[in-house]
């Protein structure tokens, strides 16, 4: 089994909770999961997984659709994981965990077989077809050979083309010599979360192929997904890159040096950040995104009450989503709130995936703050003729 | 062997808590069936989540009804047996949504809130206002909750020398008694009277509901005491050739109400480890106060009086003291970690002038007589001083690889170790759970145990609530 690989890890939690409703005055954590937290009992916590694992080993339970539904539960937003005394590898337990049951013939959940047979047929989760992708791009005209490749994500090519654009745009105008891969498919990165692990290795291949081919030594991110598959999980999966990663928060906070900015004709000027889960605990990115926004004049950033490794997650994560709409969305609302309680006039994140999750919230609620990514409040403010 | 839970019972505990809240699936039966202990997995037959006291009274009525066993959990941190269905045929009470603070009172020097608030929360939202309480929690503050801690009489050398345990914070309780009653203890059992003081209006009955594991009734609600934030701390440690010396030095730091914290390693062994040199015993002291200068003198006299009963000062012992303390509620955890352990805890308070043969035994019934490293286990022994007494709470503790035979050899010697102490030399545990009290309870005065029969048998006739736990079937 997979998750042999981490019996130790799983016989070293002592069951001491602290991934469940962890609060600690020294360093600004307030509650832990996502869904344990909406659901309650300890079958959804990290801690509950950790039995139910010992459970398995120890003969007190038999894979089946309940383990599956347990198990699916989970953003893998790595929050039980970054505060963890024991260090265990909460998110990468989970996955092995989704994947055992995978391989021992328990269907997955049937959104996420939905989802499966999607890629496999359009390389996309999201029932587009595959010729559409590049769609967004008008007439636009792609280099063959580039410096730097712009990996759009799924999410950005047909749901949340405007990040794509503002991230397309913000590019062109700080002079970056790229270019954008004419088949580019779906990373895998939903396939790995929800334990699905051939499909991905595939679309691996292709898409390191795919840049390979252009000669780019760069390859940048707007989706924390994205960026999170390929850093994380192509170096176990394909054999070579020859390439660097890098998410645009990354990438634009270098690229700018001193680059003045005008003021942003949105008239924002209180913001707060949502750090995308795949960015900041998966990868600690957290300063990038933080530097891009103190370019923008006259906006001041009011950090949420859960930042960083902190941050609470928008709900979206680990195929969540796809399973749990309800539950995913209510998870939002959350953290949507605790961004209203700012002030900020908007809240930034540097994911399409998070920013789906929060806009949709925010519209249920009603909240009144714009949901932008990062790239678009950049865009506007490095030429408002943009707009 | 359990039967599970029938189709009557889970009908009627659903009408009570909604059918979100209950559930008899085995995924979720195997997340409740341990707690932070060795203790044999144990199943329990369903689980529910009642949202606030009146709900758990009419889950007691059903279960009265229908007899059937509930076992009241907070956050299922217990380190010996507690919040798990021994038996086998029970419901666990899961409290996780009681988790409200109520009222922080500045002017009574109180924080009322719910039974499932953590220590960690308590503690958050008390520092906002410059507070904290004087009893910190537990080792596990940021799973355990105050209703657990309060029903196992914790302790912790977070607040325990000063503070005593959870227990003796209380002011009020809300409790739910088996028969679906819900009573207030202390001014609070007074309508109107407010929530300010514990002995009143007839008696001390909160303190039948502290330590007793939640066999008499269930907290769902508890005030208890706060005091203001210290702005001043100083650290120092000093080490003792000779107990003696050690002893007096213990007493003196408490006649002139010093420390905070008066943190012992007992044995050579301890010492050796904690600092790498040859010594009976070693001290480390936190003081806190609010004025430095108070502060400063507290930690000149500390050292005067180390110096005077020839103790040697430790030269970076002010610093290794704050690191210690600094991340107090990850140290047991850590600890763990650095093992790839598992941990057993025998902790139990003896009277400080025994410590030192309590010491000694836990060494040689570890070390020589069990000969845990053999086993590829290890013990580690620490105390400190409580109640500002010359009383410890002393705290041997087994690390293991908590695989399924590993955990039953663990198992087998901490067992061993829990009756050896009781027997030899008295120890008396404060927090308990099963494995404590399987130990304890035939060795009570007879009368003593007569007299728990009988308040159990008046509180709760059909034994609802928590049985075999505190009073073994």
């Amino acid at each position: 089994m997979e998750l042999d690989k981490y019996t130790a890890e799983i016989y070293r939690c002592i069951h001491c909770g602290y991934c469940r409703e962890m609060y600690r005055s020294a360093d600004g954590t307030y509650g832990i999961c996502p869904v344990g937290r909406k659901k309650g009992f300890d079958s959804y916590y990290a801690r509950g997984r950790m039995l139910i694992a010992k459970g398995l080993y120890e003969g007190y339970i038999k894979p089946d659709n309940s383990l599956a539904h347990r198990l699916a539960s989970c953003t893998i937003c790595g929050n039980c994981e970054a505060h963890c005394p024991a260090e265990i590898s909460h998110t990468a337990i989970v996955e092995a965990f989704r994947s055992d049951l995978v391989k021992s013939g328990v269907p997955l959940l049937a959104p996420h077989r939905e989802m499966v047979r999607d890629i496999n047929a359009e390389y996309n989760p999201y029932t587009e077809p595959h010729s559409r992708r590049l769609e967004w791009l008008g007439n636009t005209d792609l280099s063959k050979k580039a410096e730097v490749v712009y990996f759009v994500g799924c999410t950005s090519s047909y749901r949340r083309q405007e990040i794509a654009r503002a991230t397309l745009e913000t590019l062109r105008k700080i002079g970056s010599k790229f270019t954008i891969l004419k088949d580019e498919r779906c990373c895998g990165s939903p396939l790995l979360r929800i334990g699905e692990r051939n499909l991905p290795r595939d679309l691996a291949r292709h898409n390191v192929r795919q840049i390979s081919e252009t000669g780019a030594s760069t390859v940048i991110f707007s989706c924390a997904g994205c960026y999170r598959t390929f850093k994380k999980d192509y170096p176990g999966i394909v054999e070579r890159m020859n390439f660097d990663t890098f998410h645009v928060s990354e990438y634009l906070s270098k690229a700018l040096g001193d680059t003045k900015l005008k003021q942003n004709p949105l008239g924002i000027t209180r913001i707060t950040y949502h750090d995308p889960c795949h960015l900041g605990r998966h990868l600690k990115v957290y300063d990038a995104p933080r530097m891009v926004l103190a370019y923008l004049p006259k906006v001041s950033l009011t950090e949420m009450k859960t930042n960083r490794a902190n941050a609470f997650c928008c709900g979206a994560g680990g195929g969540f989503r796809k399973a749990f709409p309800n539950l995913s969305i209510d998870i939002a609302k959350d953290r949507v709130a605790e961004a209203e309680l700012t002030g900020a006039q908007a809240l930034i994140s540097s994911c399409p995936f998070c920013k789906t999750s929060l806009s949709l919230a925010a519209d249920q609620i009603q909240s009144t703050i714009r949901v932008l990514d990062l790239t678009e409040l950049l865009n506007i403010s490095l030429d408002s003729k943009s707009l | 062997m359990a039967t599970g839970l029938t189709s009557k019972a889970r009908s009627y505990l659903a009408e009570i808590v909604g059918d979100e809240n209950i559930t008899d699936d085995m995924v979720d039966l195997v997340a409740y069936s341990r707690d932070s202990s060795p203790e044999p997995t144990r199943l329990p037959i369903a689980i529910v989540r009642p949202g606030n006291a009146e709900e758990i009274a009419k889950i007691f009525r059903v279960a009265n009804e229908l007899k059937f066993p509930i076992i009241p959990r907070g956050g299922g941190t217990c380190a010996g047996g507690g919040g798990v269905s021994i038996r086998g045929d029970g419901v666990i009470l899961d409290l996780g949504r009681l988790n409200r603070i109520i009222e922080i009172s500045e002017q009574d020097m109180t924080v009322t809130a719910n039974s499932a608030v953590t220590w960690g929360q308590l503690d958050y939202e008390l520092s906002l206002k410059s507070y904290r309480p004087p009893f910190w929690g537990p080792e596990s503050a940021f799973g355990a909750t105050l209703g657990g801690s309060i029903s196992c009489a914790s302790m912790s050398s977070q607040g325990s020398t000063v503070a005593g345990s959870a227990a003796d914070e209380v002011i009020t309780l809300q409790v739910v008694l088996p028969n679906g009653d819900i009573i207030y203890t202390g001014s609070d059992s007074l309508p109107k009277a407010g929530k300010f003081a514990r002995i009143c209006n007839g008696g001390d009955y909160t303190g039948i509901f502290t330590g007793s594991l939640g066999v008499f009734g269930v907290i769902t609600e508890a005030t208890i005491k706060i005091e203001p934030l210290p702005k001043e701390a100083r650290y120092a440690a000093c080490i003792f050739t000779e107990w003696n010396g050690g002893i007096q030095y213990a007493l003196k730091m408490l006649h002139y109400k010093i420390p905070e914290v008066l943190s012992i390693s007992p044995g050579p062994r301890t010492v050796k480890s904690s600092y790498g040199v040859d010594g009976q015993c070693a001290f480390k002291y936190v003081i806190e106060e609010q004025d430095p200068t108070i502060a400063d003198r507290k930690l000149e006299l500390g050292k005067k009086f180390a110096q005077d009963l020839r103790g040697a000062i430790v030269a970076d012992g002010d610093e290794k003291t704050r690191i210690w303390w600094k991340d107090m509620f990850m140290r047991l955890v850590t600890d763990a970690r650095k093992r790839e352990s598992f941990v057993a805890h025998g902790c139990h308070r003896v009277p400080l002038k025994k410590l030192p043969i309590a010491a000694e035994d836990a060494e040689n019934y570890f070390f020589k007589e069990c000969r845990v490293e053999e086993l590829g286990m290890t013990t580690t022994l620490g105390s400190y001083v409580s109640d500002m007494r010359p009383t410890c709470s002393m705290y041997p503790m087994l690390f293991f690889k908590d695989d399924p035979e590993t955990r039953k050899k663990a198992w087998e010697i901490w067992n061993g170790w829990m009756e050896r102490a009781i027997t030899s030399y008295g120890a008396s545990p404060y927090w308990m759970g099963y494995a404590w009290a399987r130990h304890l309870i035939p060795k009570l005065r007879s009368e003593n145990y007569r007299m728990l029969v009988t308040l159990k048998k008046a509180l709760d006739p059909n034994n609802i609530l928590n049985p075999g736990l505190l009073l073994l079937d």
